[in-house]
């Protein structure tokens, strides 16, 4: 009964996630996340079915199909770390929660339960297409279809499994760099980086392309992809129960693992979980100490540095904020290097500056997305601000700048980063810069407005919906597009300094629409995030 | 020393038939609310849950626009002249929010800025609070594991950061311990005596027959009476609870009052 009564609960808590302040469900987020994840899924299946081909083509497609389950294995991992660190550790949650008299064990099973069912349909919408595509391409018997629903759940269960023993593991670590800012930006800064690096590298050397729109796969990948199947144990196991190999054993083998794996959850529950919660919720916890004195300053700076406080007080805004910031200027110049080659391959020289544009912008867009939770984040804290002497302009204003500070450095370093190891020249490269600069600025106002338009103000300014954010991104990246395309057709008809010019100047006029926008009935804007 | 101050404005605080209708009918019928609070007047504002207190001091605070009528503090139209009413005010809302990021001293400041206090009357001003509530061992650490109480001081040093000439306070003593009570109430008290006005919704009777000259009381959105406690002390031979739920009675059964 309290199982049932908790599990409705964190179900009707997470579910109403998507709900905006008024009640009324998020249609137009729940649609635009639907084609964003369509978009993916289309892209994956895409890129799935010539590896398919490829893979036919040596005669290693069994090794496809275990190399396939690993990673999909993996990213359930990923995703059931994600989702139990959020939900089994939710601090204001479980603060709620707590109060009832429910043992933490039945608290964390009917946690573990709703878990279970979004990663089972995370899995299912990974693996099911997947799986059928190459079933049907390489024409297996019903029976690989018939099973693919059984090991689509033993690929979620142990996934979900061990991703919930994990979730411990990173709380502590969580916990251990609650308030070490500056180690944890810079683990950021070298994850992001090694990431981005290996996956420039993997492009780079693995995936040639030939066409435009077909790939063919290095026979590096396939090779490496061979050698790492035979410890794939898991995944083979679940391979060979697909193909009617041994399919009891391997049952078998599935199920003893599984066990083991939900054993050691429970027992790491048993002794951790209980503890861990009441640290999240504020027990014991080490806060902040700040010995400075008092000082006078403008407020709008005073302002300013509040934001920047926040930010480095907080690890999810600190990854936002300052990662891509940093790692822009490496990403542009991976980015950049890679395309050189195969826009020189596709369409000629002259298309490496409509890239450019292209590469900076939309780095500029995903650094400056921060902005679309600039009021979301104050949660009540809003109405605070609002108290005070200080108009709705200065105090939006404080937000550009606030943005603004981190692009600038951030395309200047990136325009370094591109003159220096000759991708561009002097001049396109500034050019270019001070394009980012001005879309980027647009960017930001349309972040912001959005946000100012649409709040999501939570007690303690957490976002549960970021539809604001990854609405502007969406537009952003459209606009990106847009401006590449526009230097694209520019270079060839008129040369590229003409073309950067006749961008700079849209860009400049983006600008000043999205300020225009951002600033006009500012006041009754605000207005009506008061009276929501 | 105060801040902002029109020396000349007597009614620091004028509420003219404020109306403020809500979209499912006029909830909230302020056509009827119009009172004035003077110079070092301490007024209670009371009200059964729901009967429209916080709505009101929000909107005193330009936390929520209200539809008609005018309120005016020190001279200054809070709808027309915002930017000049707030600095004359400072308020502290009944939900204990606060930069919870920031350290007491940070948040402080950065409310000390906001009012362009200087670094004289602010570290006086600090000090005095920090005596008073007992704060130097936590002022330095972040406001997120503080408690309920040293939340509700920290909120009150950074409204009153400025020394306004109106302090407005939603619910001031709600989860405060007995001596916490005692220390906001003597800073409410030598506010009065320094010659600003407090204005506070609450709950509890027995203090605001203590320390209040007046007391405003609403019933559904309309002002039922206005009490001059001071004389209602010398005369009246029951507490002002009685009367308290008297009147709630009556207003309740439509009966004159």
């Amino acid at each position: 009964m309290a199982s049932d009564f908790l599990t409705y609960v964190n179900l009707h808590n997470n579910l109403n996630s998507s709900r905006n302040k008024d009640g009324k469900r998020s249609y137009f987020s729940a649609l635009f996340g639907l084609a964003i994840n369509g978009m993916m899924l289309s892209l994956i299946i895409l890129f799935f079915h010539s590896l398919v081909v490829n893979f036919e083509q040596t005669g290693n497609e069994w090794e496809l199909l275990v190399f396939t389950l690993f990673l999909v294995f993996l990213l359930q991992i990923v995703w059931s770390v994600v989702l139990c660190v959020k939900i089994f550790f939710s601090p204001t949650i479980n603060a709620h929660l707590m109060k009832y008299p429910i043992h933490p064990r039945t608290l964390f099973l009917s946690k573990l339960f709703y878990i279970f069912i979004r990663q089972l349909v995370f899995g299912l919408a990974l693996l099911l297409p997947l799986l059928n595509i190459y079933g049907f391409m390489l024409g297996y018997s019903t029976m690989f279809f018939v099973l693919v629903p059984l090991v689509a759940i033993f690929s979620t269960l142990l996934a979900f499994s061990l991703g919930a023993i994990l979730s411990f593991l990173c709380v502590y670590i969580k916990m251990f760099l609650s308030n070490k800012f500056w180690l944890v930006l810079t683990l950021f800064v070298v994850i992001m980086s090694l990431g981005f690096w290996g996956y420039m590298r993997l492009i780079d050397g693995v995936i040639d392309v030939t066409t435009g729109i077909s790939f063919n796969v290095n026979h590096q990948l396939i090779n490496a992809i061979v050698a790492l199947s035979g410890v794939m144990s898991t995944s083979v196991w679940m391979a060979d129960i697909l193909v009617w190999h041994n399919v009891l054993l391997n049952i078998l083998w599935l199920v003893i693992v599984i066990g083991v794996s939900f054993g050691i959850l429970m027992l790491v529950q048993h002794y951790f979980y209980q503890k861990m919660m009441e640290i999240g919720i504020g027990k014991d916890r080490e806060y902040i100490q700040n010995n400075a004195k008092d000082k006078v300053r403008p407020f709008f700076w005073s302002l300013v540095v509040r934001e920047f406080k926040m930010i480095f007080r907080n690890i999810g805004y600190l990854f936002q904020y300052f990662t891509f910031i940093i790692i822009t200027p490496m990403m542009v110049y991976l980015t950049m290097s890679s395309s050189a080659q195969i826009s020189f391959d596709l369409i000629g020289d002259l298309a490496a500056v409509a890239i450019g544009v292209f590469v900076i912008c939309i780095f500029g867009v995903v650094s400056t997305s921060f902005a679309a939770t600039s009021i979301s984040r104050e949660g009540n804290a809003f109405f605070l601000l609002r108290l005070y002497p200080v108009s709705p302009r200065k105090y939006i204003l404080s937000k550009v700048m606030f943005a603004f500070i981190a692009l600038v450095p951030s395309v200047l370093a990136a325009v370094g980063v591109l003159i220096v190891f000759n991708l561009l020249g002097a001049g396109h490269a500034l050019l270019l810069g001070l394009i980012a600069i001005a879309f980027g600025f647009a960017q930001i106002c349309l972040a912001i407005n959005a946000d100012v338009r649409n709040p999501e103000l939570h007690e303690d300014g957490s976002i549960s919906n970021d539809g604001n954010m990854s609405v502007t991104v969406f537009i952003g990246l459209l606009g990106a597009l847009f401006l590449g395309f526009i230097a694209a057709i520019l270079s060839f008809a008129v040369g590229e300094v003409t073309a950067l010019m006749v961008t700079l100047v849209i860009s400049v006029c983006f600008a000043g629409v999205g300020f225009l926008a951002l600033f006009s009935r500012l006041g009754q804007k605000f207005d009506r995030i008061l009276d929501r | 020393m105060l801040f902002f101050i029109d020396m000349e404005t007597k009614e620091v605080l004028k509420v003219n038939r404020a109306c403020k209708t809500y979209n499912k009918g006029k909830v909230w019928h302020n056509h009827e609310i119009s009172f004035s609070i003077n110079d070092g007047e301490v007024v209670g504002f009371l009200g059964m849950n729901g009967a429209g207190k916080t709505t009101m001091l929000k909107s005193i605070c330009g936390l929520h626009t209200f539809d008609e009528g005018s309120i005016e503090i020190c001279g200054h139209d809070v709808r027309q002249d915002p930017l000049n009413a707030k600095r004359n005010f400072g308020f502290v809302p009944d939900n204990h929010v606060t930069f919870e990021k920031l350290t007491g001293r940070e948040y402080v400041n950065f409310s000390a800025d906001a009012y362009g206090v200087n670094m004289e009357d602010r570290t006086r001003l600090i000090e005095k609070y920090l005596n008073l509530f007992n704060l130097e061992a936590a002022f330095d650490r972040q406001i997120k594991g503080y408690s309920h109480g040293m939340k509700q001081k920290v909120a009150l040093m950074a409204s009153f950061i400025h020394n306004p000439k109106l302090w407005v306070l939603d619910e001031p003593l709600v989860g405060l311990d007995v001596d916490s009570q005692q220390e906001v109430l003597s800073l409410l008290q030598n506010a009065s005596t320094e010659g600003n006005s407090v204005f506070f919704s609450s709950h509890n009777l027995d203090i605001v027959q203590r320390i209040c000259h007046r007391a405003i009381i609403i019933h559904n959105g309309r002002m039922i009476k206005e009490i001059d406690v001071i004389e209602f002390n010398k005369k009246a031979k029951h507490t002002l609870e009685d009367e308290f739920r008297s009147l709630v009675a009556k207003a309740k059964n439509g009966e004159e009052i």
